[in-house]
């Protein structure tokens, strides 16, 4: 196991396994809780892909259904097996991953050989497809009549024609329909992989103890098969809508979302540890609730609370996003693309300010085991070096941020708009 | 961990000294009691305040310069219980042992604090207008968002309904009934009240120099405050109810059906029945291993979630879950059957101690938490005018017998089914 420092009083300890799978410790042996994250490269987005030099596809909404369907294995529920030891475990599946997670104050050793256990060893039958069928066509209902959802949606279709950006997660009533046995083994053998995933073990304990537990599991002697990673098939096409008007007079409110779409080729001779930090740098300097943007869209009654902003970048395709209700949506879409156009230059006192924030942040995530796993789950999968992270921040420049700017043109902005009148 | 109080210029403060948190938090509580008329006012003063510095005039200044202090973050929160209302207001700040060159954040989080609170921007004496106006607007766009967020709307219409009796103990910002009567005058009359007649309380809590923090708090509170200790403090009250099962449904252009089954319970606070309550809440629905979530959703296949929920201020003990509009007379039949089968005292000594375990592991997670263990204390110093204490905590749930959760069960009694049901559904 190899032991670095990540702050003053915390150290990481890695090792990646014979096949492929990386390991992340971190002991936190003054804390009460221990927390546990199986992370499989297996999201939302995984739609088509390659492998092997073959094509592949999946049905929407394909590696959530496989998330509902792993916790029971031969007619166990392994929610019930852990809530008797005093654990709980879920999961979740984003655009990106499926995380299998699970939390104890005591058994963990225990817990955390079990849990390895059902992972190496799942058997689905189609009894627990058919249920789980029925409860996620229940789950796609609930945010269908959800209006920011439903604009956030929308707007990403203008952005990007290809749906593995837009597509629910949880998939459409017709694709989930579509997703039986074949579709999941197809999905467990190509991206269930022990070098598709990552394993990341939080809280008090000795680290040599937890991967003594992880090398005699099964886990070890899963198969590397392919070798490699499904690599993602993109499209980065947008629709030729680029602004998009919807008047609905059931809607008691207007929200408004304008959307930029990032040219990840303009990085290329960037770190791109440096890269991901200059992008969000740069849209906090310039929309965040410190900017002076925000105060002006603020004084002009343009936004209100609901302003929110987000910065999304994958490894194929990246996007900007402002969101707000508001009681002049076209001149809010108006103003913001003025705003786009004409930066100002960036004042080093309020740089700096923001890299401090940062810094801040990042350290203040060390002090709870579920804070300092989410921390780590999400570096990782976004290939982020985590050994001199307040490095980067501490050294990065305004020039690194400025890049940024070249993305914005008039074909990469986009608005939707949801009105009520 | 340390614990002391300690008055200083009149005003009541309270060290916590953990070592292991990155953190320091520091809290400023003005407590006084509730005033239903006066809830929107004492609701809008958080965000006055925060966005009304003569220091700091803008949000955009506020969040600029609390970056500068390494991400520090301002919160603000109204907190009531009983006939006790708090405004509290929190500064959490990394602790300088970790930062490189060690800035005295302690310093800049007691100014911030004194600057926010103390010294709002006024006209003539008086809170401006165009403050007032801009809290009454947000208001306004709170309840259109309310209303535009479907299982928002449902929950604030369910619990309107429930206790349309007891509308005193909503407490649900903004009461749109009570809005048209917020003005700069009523504004800064309650804020002068607050500074004038309330009881403050200072926490501080993470590893901090106490010493230090102590000649801070003498220098920036060298003026003597008006510091009222509070008495008459009630946190139990009777609730009014009805006979009937008061049935409503409301319509919409809806995916899904909102259902919600409410209860009302008058139970005593830290009482035997209380403890039991609590318990008995997590065994019907209040995670994935209760009855509701093993019947409804596992077995029947009827809902995506279902939990159920108490809270003592409110009095409600409700069930919620959404549901395809043709499963909704189901659904609420196999609730109801759930709930008779626990009233006949069907539950397993099993059930009984995975659920003592259960809320006894969150405690204890909580006061591993800096947050969370600072809520903790000031709930305790609220509620029971002492420190938190996990032990008695622990013990009072592990005392709870299946006889005490019996006689919680006889307590259900339904009050409210409330439907938000897709609009050709309606019956």
């Amino acid at each position: 196991m190899i032991k670095t420092k990540l702050l003053k009083d915390e150290f990481i300890y890695y090792e990646k396994l014979n096949n492929g799978l990386e390991v992340y410790i971190h002991p936190k042996n003054e804390l009460i809780d221990n927390y546990c994250a199986l992370q499989v490269n297996f999201g939302g987005q995984d739609l088509e892909y390659i492998l092997d030099n073959k094509k592949y596809s999946l049905p929407a909404g394909t590696a959530h259904f496989l998330e509902h369907v792993y916790f029971e294995n031969d007619d166990i529920n392994l929610s019930d097996e852990f809530a008797d030891k005093n654990a709980d475990i879920n999961a979740y599946t984003s655009r990106e991953v499926t995380k299998y997670y699970f939390n104890s104050q005591v058994n963990f050793i225990e817990l955390l050989r079990r849990f390895l256990k059902h992972f190496s060893e799942v058997k689905i039958t189609d009894k627990t497809i058919n249920k789980e069928r029925n409860i996620i066509k229940k789950e796609i209902l609930m945010y269908e009549d959800n209006l920011y959802n439903q604009v956030n949606d929308e707007l990403l279709k203008q952005m990007y024609q290809d749906n593995k950006v837009w597509v629910d997660i949880a998939g459409t009533i017709d694709s989930v329909n579509k997703i039986n046995f074949t579709v999941l083994n197809q999905a467990i053998n190509h991206f269930y992989q022990p070098s598709n995933m990552t394993l990341i073990v939080t809280g008090a304990f000795e680290p040599e103890d937890i991967l003594k537990v992880i090398k005699e599991s099964n886990f070890n002697k899963l198969p590397n098969i392919y070798g490699m990673k499904p690599k993602l098939v993109f499209n980065d096409k947008s629709s030729t809508n680029k602004d998009f008007v919807k008047t609905n007079l059931n809607q008691k409110v207007n929200y408004v979302m304008i959307g930029l779409k990032i040219d990840l080729t303009i990085f290329k001779n960037i770190d791109k540890n440096i890269k991901r930090l200059a992008i969000i740098l740069f849209f906090e300097y310039y929309f965040g609730e410190s900017s002076k943007n925000y105060q002006l869209l603020e004084t002009e009654n343009l936004i209100n609370y609901m302003y929110s902003t987000y910065v999304k970048i994958t490894g194929n395709y990246a996007y900007f996003t402002i969101g707000s209700e508001s009681n002049k949506p076209k001149k809010l879409i108006k103003h913001i693309k003025q705003m786009l156009y004409n930066l100002e230059p960036i004042e080093k006192d309020i740089f700096l300010a923001h890299k401090r924030s940062r810094i801040g942040n990042y350290i203040g995530y060390f002090e709870n085991v579920y804070k300092i796993n989410y921390i780590l789950s999400d570096l990782i999968l976004k290939h982020i070096n985590i050994y001199n992270y307040l490095d980067v921040i501490s050294n990065i420049k305004v020039e690194d941020v400025l890049i940024t700017k070249e993305v914005i043109s008039d074909k990469s902005i986009f608005s939707t708009c949801y009105i009520n009148k | 961990m340390e614990i002391h109080k300690k008055i200083i210029n009149g005003i009541e403060v309270n060290y916590i000294q953990v070592k292991k948190h990155k953190h320091i938090v520091i809290a400023y509580n003005f407590i006084s009691l509730y005033n239903y008329e006066r809830f929107n006012e004492r609701n809008m003063l958080n965000e006055i305040l925060e966005n009304n510095m003569q220091k700091y005039p803008t949000k955009t200044k506020v969040n600029l310069h609390l970056d500068m202090l390494y991400g520090a973050t301002f919160k603000s929160e109204l907190y009531s219980r009983g006939n006790i209302i708090s405004n509290n207001f929190y500064l959490k700040f990394i602790n300088k042992k970790y930062l490189k060159n060690q800035p005295n954040l302690t310093e800049s989080a007691f100014q911030f604090l004194n600057e926010l609170v103390f010294n709002p921007r006024k006209y003539n004496n008086y809170l401006t207008q165009k403050a007032t106006n801009k809290q009454i607007d947000e208001a306004k766009d709170i309840l259109k968002t309310y209303e535009q967020d479907k299982p928002t709307y449902a929950y604030i219409n369910f619990k309107r309904a429930i206790l349309k009796e007891n509308i005193q103990r909503l407490k649900i910002f903004p009461l749109e009934e009570k809005l048209s009567q917020v003005t700069k005058y009523s504004l800064t009359d309650t804020y002068n009240k607050m500074l004038k007649e309330d009881q403050l309380k200072i926490f501080v809590i993470g590893d901090f120099d106490k010493l230090e923090v102590e000649n801070i708090i003498q220098r920036k509170f060298s003026k003597k405050l008006n510091n009222n200790i509070l008495e008459n403090i009630n946190l139990n009250f009777s609730l009014r109810k009805t006979s009937n099962i008061n049935e409503i449904i409301e319509s919409d252009d809806l995916s899904i059906s909102r259902i919600y089954l409410g209860y009302l319970l008058n139970i005593k606070f830290n009482s035997k029945l209380y403890f039991a309550m609590n318990i008995l809440n997590i065994i019907i629905g209040g995670n994935s291993k209760s009855r509701l979530f093993s019947v409804i959703r596992e077995k029947l296949n009827l809902v995506y979630y279902v939990y159920s929920s108490y809270n003592h201020d409110s009095g409600i003990f409700y069930i919620n879950f959404e549901c395809e509009p043709l499963d909704e007379d189901r659904a609420i039949n196999e609730i109801k059957k759930v709930i008779d089968n626990i009233k006949a005292g069907k539950i397993e000594e099993t059930e009984i101690k995975r659920a003592k375990e259960y809320l006894i592991k969150q405690y204890k997670s909580r006061a591993d938490n800096l947050v969370g263990l600072l809520n903790l204390h000031i709930l305790a110093d609220i509620e029971e005018n002492q420190p938190f204490d996990l032990t008695k905590t622990i013990n009072n749930y592990s005392n709870i017998t299946k006889k005490d959760l019996l006689d919680a069960c006889k307590l259900l009694v339904l009050d409210t089914i409330y439907r938000y049901t897709k609009k050709e559904q309606t019956k």
